[in-house]
């Protein structure tokens, strides 16, 4: 079962209307469990990407390059290396070629390494971090097919595993092996690590954040604004186990044990349940609220869905907007 | 708090084991992992701390069901705890009217008073009196000083000797006593027919020590008088002399209080014998007889008590009729008869049930009769009803559940039961002729009634109602000369005078002994003995005194003679005082009483009338009910 709002992101929420205009384009149903026993992460990238572009056929991460867009008679002060000299051969006139400003995609992939990124709640399922490991990786995949740049950083207590966006064969083989074997652990940082990312980033790049997001409003706001004051767009995938989401387990009665900070409380699910849902939905509340105010997007992911879901709604918006 | 099974307080130790297994099993063994507790927020640890006081509720309704389960076998009680060290003593008290002989009531209430006074602070005492069967006057007690003071304010009564009873009691209520000490105070006149019964190779349980009194003095002149038989013109008195020589005394009668004669008797010794004594009866009636020896050793049996009735034949109620009245004429005609009967017109406010009634016509049906008539009817009065086919009488006959029906043709009566009393008298004459040969013009055919005699098309004739003590006699005809001859047979004055007499109401038995319930005619009315101002009282009593007693109810005055057992006068002992030693055991005590002993009678009664057990093991019952619940809602 799903909640209304386990799916979805949270930027399109602002824009009902284009979603209607640009539906996510259909895609291919998603075999968990066999993607959970993919032996490799590239595998399960590839995995996940040919089923998204056998769906599509084309990239929608088109980014910027040196592109023509029209002639303009030359005027006084233009740099002459932009003048058609063989317009002029032609014309016997002046004309400067105009461009778009010459840019390059940069995708920044992040992922939080923090221990409840460990968790799943049933066997079946992948963990909340190999699920964000294999989304993130299925989006390299896809921006280094158009030869876009990729960087990536892992979230911990401190920022690590840190690559400049590149686009050679050799970094992305790079940035697959930085995400095939995190450090996982302990209590991450979210807000620190973004900050310290808008530090070390040029300006406009495309984050894609893969965590549960476990972290103080207030803290996140302000690395948010951080990167929204650098010019950065931000992709918030969201990862949850249906347990989070749920707390359904009748079953689950003991000694809970907090896989960040080692807490534990000794409960029963069903009765705390109900202060539970009360407590988490207000903080996704929050966090939809924060994101959308930032005008950055947050898909909501739960490691028992079909990942290419959220992320086919967020290109298929992200395609009509370019 | 005492217990009467302390043992079962070792089950208490049981509360060890939840208090363990909660302890070992306080972190359940089950360790989930989950993300982050960061949304299990106050309010869930708050649930959390509910769960954690909801599991040591439990812990502690699974210790108090346990507690109370121990507690409730252990039989707990309120009572005083008793010092093994100290004496027990009953005083087994003869409350029979022959302690009244000379100064033995007070010779031996001494007696047992200076065998209490030897008890010291810590000892406890009860009074125990015989008869009619042992009852504790007061129950064992450490106060003895209350004990005392009954027994000297104790007056002697006047019941029956029967020691077997009292001496098992006593026996088994001191062997459970957990003193050094136990005594028995046997405080009787060792009378030859209280012992009689007794097995004197029955000893007392072992440890009990038995005190008889010391030898009595013989009672030297005692004579006794009873009422044997109430005339109208005499009584007669079976007089006795238990003394061993000739005895002259002065026997006064009273007739309802009032010296009516006085003779002296002479009364041989060892002689018994019934004499019989004119009394002098002004008026008819119930009266009431008091024969009154002048007083020897023993009083208390030397007056008795009768009630006679004067009253000769039946008075019988007319209900209105035409003339000539045939039923008052049979009535009249009844005068030279050994019962004879008088009638007198029915009154119209109150009819005495002992009259008997003849209900005919429609007079008697409507008020103010109908009132007189129902409480008749309802004080058991007993009556006539001829059918005459009045309309009022039809439709209070249906309310006694009888109806009436007109025959079509004339009837004749037929089928009589000649076993009924009422004519058992024409059984051998030649009136039970006349009695078939009886005919009627008009008839009704009764129905709701036993058949005394039938029409011929088989519906009764003449039927009986009979309903406690009242009794309803129902005749298909009426004895007008319009419903037919039946005035003019011979049959008819023998009828009547039978069916009049077995209707006129039966004396109920009116003497009564102490000790004996005697029932009353109602449930509230006016008790008094002997003129004395009167209690009130209602359905039965139980007289604890001789005398005349009078008890004024809505229905009337009833009176009874109350006299005390003729056997208890005889004041013989007990010929062979040695089997009274016998009785005390020789042998030494078989369980000697400990510290520990808790198990007294007077601890059972307390015990079985507190009944905390129940309330107790009701307890456990619902700590576990609750206790159940409430785990069920707990982490395993």
């Amino acid at each position: 079962m799903s909640a209304p709002w386990s799916q979805g992101t949270a930027g399109s929420n602002d824009r009902e209307g284009t979603r209607a205009e640009n539906p996510p384009l259909p895609i291919l149903p998603i075999d968990l469990a066999l993607l959970a026993s993919l032996p490799s992460l590239p595998l399960r990238a590839k995995y996940l990407v040919e089923g998204y572009l056998s769906g599509k056929h084309r990239s929608p991460l088109k980014g910027h390059s040196v592109e023509f867009v029209e002639y303009r008679g030359y005027q006084p002060g233009d740099e002459l290396r932009h003048v058609d000299w063989r317009l002029y051969g032609r014309a016997d006139r002046l004309h400067v070629k105009q461009f778009e400003e010459e840019t390059r995609l940069r995708v920044f992939l992040l992922a939080d390494t923090s221990g409840s990124m460990s968790y799943k709640s049933r066997p079946e399922l992948l963990t909340k971090l190999d699920y964000a490991r294999t989304l993130l990786a299925a989006v390299g995949m896809l921006a280094q097919r158009q030869r876009d740049a990729i960087g990536i950083a892992l979230l911990g207590r401190e920022l690590s595993g840190f690559q400049k966006p590149g686009s050679s064969l050799a970094h992305w083989r790079s940035i697959l092996a930085t995400l095939d074997t995190p450090d996982v652990g302990g209590v991450t940082r979210v807000s620190s690590c973004l900050e310290t990312v808008a530090e070390l980033l040029p300006r406009r790049s495309l984050l894609v954040v893969t965590s549960d997001l476990y972290e103080e409003i207030p803290a996140l706001e302000s690395a948010l604004q951080r990167l929204r004051y650098d010019g950065h767009e931000v992709l918030a995938l969201q990862v949850l186990d249906p347990m989070e989401v749920e707390f359904g387990d009748d079953e689950a009665a003991g000694t809970f044990l907090d896989l960040e900070d080692g807490r534990s409380l000794i409960l029963s699910a069903a009765e705390v349940r109900r202060s539970y849902l009360e407590n988490f939905r207000a903080h996704q509340a929050a966090l939809r609220d924060l994101f959308a105010g930032m005008n950055f997007d947050l898909a909501t992911l739960r490691t028992d869905s079909n990942p290419l879901a959220a992320i086919s709604t967020y290109l298929a918006r992200r395609e009509h907007l370019l | 708090m005492t217990w009467l099974l302390p043992a079962f307080l070792g089950a208490g130790a049981l509360i060890g084991l939840p208090i363990l297994l909660h302890l070992l099993r306080r972190k359940p063994q089950k360790h989930i992992p989950f993300p982050s507790l960061r949304f299990l927020g106050p309010s869930t640890l708050r649930e959390t701390k509910k769960h954690r006081i909801l599991r040591w509720i439990v812990l502690i309704l699974r210790c108090l069901a346990i507690a109370a389960l121990a507690a409730g076998f252990a039989r707990p009680f309120f009572g005083q705890k008793i010092n093994p060290h100290a004496s027990g003593v009953i005083v087994a008290i003869d409350n029979s009217f022959s302690m009244q002989a000379g100064n033995r009531w007070a010779d031996l209430k001494n007696w047992a008073i200076d065998r209490l006074s030897v008890l010291r602070d810590g000892d406890q005492a009860g009074l125990l009196l015989m008869h009619p069967s042992p009852h504790w006057l007061v129950k064992m007690t450490p106060d003895l000083a209350a004990v005392r003071a009954a027994l000297e304010k104790l007056q002697p009564g006047y019941e029956t000797t029967r020691y077997r009873p009292a001496l098992l009691a006593t026996g088994e209520i001191l062997k459970s006593l957990p003193v050094a000490k136990r005594e028995l105070v046997w405080m009787a006149d060792e009378q030859r027919i209280g012992w009689n019964g007794v097995d004197f190779s029955q000893t007392l349980p072992p440890g009990v020590m038995l005190t008889l009194p010391p030898e009595l003095p013989p009672v030297n002149r005692q004579s006794s008088v009873s009422i044997a038989r109430i005339r109208r013109s005499s009584v007669e008195l079976k007089l006795r002399n238990f003394s061993d020589t000739e005895d002259h005394r002065l026997l006064s009668l009273f007739v309802n209080g009032q010296k009516n004669g006085e003779f002296p008797v002479s009364l041989p010794g060892n002689a018994s014998g019934n004499r019989i004594f004119p009394i002098q009866i002004s008026q008819e009636g119930p009266f009431t007889i008091q024969a009154a020896l002048d007083p020897d050793d023993l009083a208390a049996d030397d007056t008795a008590y009768g009630i006679g009735d004067s009253t000769r034949g039946q008075t019988v109620f007319l209900a209105p009729a035409n003339e000539p009245d045939f039923v008052a004429h049979a009535v009249k005609a009844t005068q030279s008869l050994s019962y004879p009967l008088r009638a007198e017109p029915i009154p119209q406010n109150k009819w005495p049930t002992r009259f008997v009634a003849i209900l005919r016509g429609d007079t008697v049906f409507r008020p103010p009769y109908l009132a007189a008539l129902e409480e008749f009817a309802k004080n058991g009065g007993n009556a006539w009803v001829m059918v005459d086919g009045s309309l009022l009488q039809k439709d209070w006959l249906k309310r006694q559940g009888i109806t009436i029906t007109p025959l079509s043709e004339p009837g004749h009566l037929q089928n009589w039961d000649i076993t009924h009393p009422i004519l058992a008298a024409f059984t051998e004459s030649h009136a039970l002729q006349s009695l078939l040969e009886l005919s009627f013009d008009k008839g009704w055919a009764i129905s709701g009634v036993e058949p005394l005699a039938k029409w011929r098309d088989g519906s009764i004739a003449v039927g009986i109602l009979e309903t406690g003590h009242s009794r309803l006699l129902i005749t298909g005809f009426d004895t007008s000369r319009a419903s037919g001859s039946f005035p003019l047979k011979t049959a008819f004055v023998p009828l009547v005078h039978q069916a009049l007499t077995w209707l006129a109401p039966t004396r109920e038995a009116d003497d009564f002994h102490v000790g004996q319930a005697i029932p009353l005619p109602a449930e509230t009315g006016k008790l008094s003995i002997n003129g004395k101002p009167s209690v009130q009282a209602g359905n039965s009593f139980t007289p604890t005194v001789p005398g005349i007693y009078e008890f004024s109810s809505a229905s009337g005055i009833k009176l009874f003679a109350v006299n005390i057992s003729e056997d208890e006068s005889d004041p013989t002992l007990w010929p062979k005082l040695d089997d009274l030693a016998k009785l005390q055991s020789l042998e030494p005590p078989k369980t000697a009483p400990s510290a520990t002993a808790s198990v007294t009678l007077t601890g059972l009664e307390a015990e079985q009338r507190t009944s905390l057990w129940w309330w107790l093991l009701a307890a456990a019952m619902l700590f576990l009910i609750v206790e159940t619940g409430l785990s069920n809602r707990t982490i395993p």
